[in-house]
C-alpha cells in the first residue's frame, strides 16, 4: 500500500469569512505500480487531493501516509526530506511555470534542486525529455518559442527528470489536441509498466483514460464515492452522474446497439475494437 | 499567501453598511481623513477610535479582520512609534537609559502618528470589506465626474482602476498556483542567500508577467469584440441611487472632524 488516506479533512479559509470545504473525511488506500484514474467533477477536491501528497496542503484533521513518509495534521508546516523528490506532482497548465531561458535549464531545476550533481542531472533530464518524446534539440531553445504541445511535454518531463517515484498529474491533458491525449496517456501508462512508478491522473474525461487505468477512484464533495476497475465503474449509472462524468462512448454505443436488438453486451467495451469486435460476433451469431 | 492579504478583499454580508451607496463610503473617506489629519493628543485618538469602533461594529464583520487588515503594515506602524520615541523631545522625561532619552512628548507624538494610520487603515478595511470592487471604482467615477471639466480623463481612470481590482485576485491566484508548482520541484528559499532568493523569485514570478499581459490583451479584444469604446456613451446596470442613509452616513463623518479640531 503505497499511499493512505485516513479520515483526511481540509477545509480551505481564505474566500471571505465561511470556510469551504475541500476533504471531508476522505479515505483511500491505493498500491504500488498502478495508473490510477482520479475523477469527479469541478470543486469535488480532486486538486486538493493532490496537493495533500506531496505536503502543499496539510489536512486539518486525519493521517496521510505515502510512501515512507507519515503526514499527520499536527505536525506543522515542515515537510520530510526527499516528499517532494519521491512524489511529484504536475499542476494544470504546466507550461505557464516555464521561466528559465532555456528548456533544458528548466529541465535541470527540479533533478539540481533535490541535489543531484550536475552530470546526474543532465542525464535525468535527457532521459526524460526522450521520454515524453521531446526532441533533443529543443532543449536549448527557448521556452517561450516551442508551440504548446511541445511546452507541456516539457513541463511533464520538468516533473519526471526528478525520478519520483509517484507522479500525480493534475488533467494533464487539457487543451491538448486527441492525438496528443492519447500519446500522453500511452506514455503515462508506460511508466508504471516500465518504470514500475505509480501514477494518478485526475481528469473528467473518463473518455481517454478509461482503457489505460488499472483502477478508477470517483471523488464526490471531498469523499471518496467510488474505488474500483472500469468494468465495475461503467455500469454504475448512478456513480456516473453523481461523478458528473459520462460513460465512454463505445459503452453508450453498445448500450444503444444492444436496446435496439433486444439484447445485454457481455461486458465494458473500454473502445472502438472492443465494441467492433462484439458487433462482429453478434453478428456471425 | 492569499490568506495574509485580506485588506483588499470583499466580505459578504448584508449589514446597514453594505447596503449604503459606494458613493457615501467614498465620501467619508476624505472626510475621516481630514479628521485623522487635525488628530492632536491622546483624548482625540480615543474619540475616533471610538468612532471608527461603532462604525465597525456596524458591519457585523468580527473585529479580528480588521485587526488582520494591519498585519502587513503593523512594521511600519511600530516604526513611527519607535521613531519619535526616540527623537522627540517635549514633555516629562519619562526614561533614561544611558543614550536613550524617553519623553513623554515623544510617547505621545509617536502613539498619536501610529494611530492616525492604523486608523485610517482601518476606515480604509471597512470601505473595501463592505463594497465590492466594480462598485467602488464606480462610485469613485461617479464622484470624481465633475473633473472631466478639467481635462482629467476619469474614464480612463475608472476603467484602469476597476479592470485592476477586479483582477488581483486572479492574478494572485496564479501566481499562488505558480509558487505551488515550483515548490513542488523542489525549490526551497530558506537556504539560499538574499541575493538568490531576490533573482530566483523575480524569475519565478516572469510568467506571471507575461500571463497578465496576454490577460489583458485577451481582454481588450474581447471588449472591443463586444462593442466596448472608450468614453462613448452607456448605460450601467447598477444604478446608484442616494438614500437617506447614505446622508446619514456622510453626516456622521462630521461627529470625528468636529471631535479632532476640539479634542
Amino acid at each position: 500500500m503505497v499511499i493512505s488516506f485516513e479520515e483526511v479533512s481540509y477545509r480551505y479559509r481564505d474566500r471571505g469569512m465561511s470556510p469551504v470545504l475541500g476533504l471531508d473525511g476522505l479515505n483511500l488506500e491505493l498500491e504500488e505500480g498502478r495508473m490510477i484514474a482520479v475523477l469527479g467533477a469541478p470543486g469535488s477536491g480532486k486538486s486538493t487531493l493532490l496537493q495533500h501528497m506531496n505536503g502543499l496542503i496539510r489536512a486539518d484533521d486525519g493521517l496521510i501516509r505515502i510512501l515512507d513518509f507519515r503526514l499527520a495534521s499536527g505536525d506543522g508546516k515542515k515537510i520530510p526530506a526527499g516528499l517532494r523528490q519521491r512524489v511529484g506532482l504536475v499542476f494544470q497548465n504546466p507550461e505557464q511555470q516555464l521561466f528559465e531561458e532555456t528548456v533544458e535549464k528548466d529541465l535541470l531545476f527540479g533533478p539540481l534542486n533535490f541535489g543531484r550533481s550536475p552530470a546526474e542531472a543532465a542525464e535525468a533530464v535527457r532521459r526524460a525529455a526522450s521520454f515524453v518524446g521531446l526532441d533533443e534539440e529543443l532543449l536549448g531553445q527557448s521556452p517561450f518559442k516551442l508551440s504548446s504541445g511541445q511546452m507541456r511535454k516539457a513541463a511533464v518531463a520538468a516533473v519526471l527528470a526528478a525520478d519520483p517515484d509517484i507522479l500525480a498529474l493534475d488533467e494533464p491533458t487539457a487543451s491538448l489536441d486527441p492525438a496528443s491525449r492519447e500519446d500522453l496517456m500511452q506514455r503515462l501508462h508506460g511508466l508504471t509498466r516500465m518504470q514500475g512508478k505509480t501514477v494518478l491522473v485526475v481528469t473528467h474525461r473518463l473518455e481517454e483514460i478509461v482503457a489505460f487505468a488499472d483502477e478508477f477512484v470517483v471523488i464526490k464533495d471531498g469523499k471518496v464515492l467510488f474505488q474500483g476497475t472500469a468494468g465495475e465503474l461503467v455500469h454504475r449509472q448512478e456513480v456516473l452522474e453523481q461523478g458528473g462524468l459520462m460513460a465512454p462512448s463505445s459503452v453508450r454505443m453498445a448500450g444503444m446497439l444492444a436496446a435496439q436488438l433486444g439484447l445485454e453486451p457481455a461486458e465494458m467495451l473500454p473502445d472502438a475494437a472492443a465494441l467492433a469486435e462484439w458487433y462482429a460476433e453478434l453478428l456471425g451469431s | 499567501m492569499k490568506r495574509k492579504i485580506i485588506l483588499g478583499r470583499y466580505m459578504e454580508g448584508d449589514s446597514w453598511v453594505h447596503r449604503l451607496d459606494p458613493r457615501a463610503k467614498t465620501a467619508a473617506m476624505p472626510l475621516f481623513m481630514v479628521a485623522v489629519f487635525l488628530v492632536d493628543g491622546y483624548m482625540g485618538v480615543l474619540a475616533l477610535l471610538l468612532f471608527t469602533a461603532v462604525v465597525i461594529r456596524t458591519t457585523r464583520i468580527p473585529y479580528r479582520y480588521y485587526i488582520r487588515a494591519m498585519k502587513p503594515l503593523l512594521f511600519l506602524l511600530l516604526f513611527i512609534l519607535v521613531f519619535h520615541i526616540l527623537y522627540d523631545a517635549g514633555g516629562g522625561k519619562l526614561l533614561d537609559v544611558g543614550a536613550f532619552k524617553v519623553y513623554a512628548g515623544g510617547l505621545e507624538k509617536g502613539i498619536v502618528s501610529a494611530s492616525r494610520m492604523g486608523l485610517f487603515i482601518m476606515l480604509a478595511a471597512v470601505l473595501t470589506f463592505t463594497t465590492q470592487p466594480e462598485q467602488l471604482a464606480q462610485g469613485l467615477g461617479s464622484l470624481l465626474r465633475p473633473l472631466t471639466c478639467i481635462g482629467v480623463p476619469t474614464d480612463r481612470l475608472v476603467l484602469m482602476l476597476g479592470i485592476a481590482l477586479r483582477f488581483i485576485p486572479t492574478i494572485f491566484e496564479e501566481a499562488e498556483r505558480l509558487w505551488k508548482a515550483q515548490q513542488s520541484r523542489g525549490l526551497d528559499l530558506s537556504s539560499r542567500p538574499l541575493r538568490e532568493k531576490a533573482r530566483l523569485i523575480i524569475a519565478l514570478l516572469v510568467p506571471v508577467t507575461t500571463g497578465a499581459f496576454r490577460r489583458a490583451i485577451g481582454l481588450a479584444d474581447s471588449m472591443e469584440a463586444r462593442g466596448y469604446r472608450l468614453g462613448a456613451r452607456r448605460s450601467r446596470f447598477r444604478a446608484f441611487v442616494w438614500k437617506r442613509a447614505d446622508t446619514l452616513f456622510v453626516a456622521a463623518f462630521l461627529l470625528p472632524v468636529a471631535a479632532a479640531a476640539l479634542l
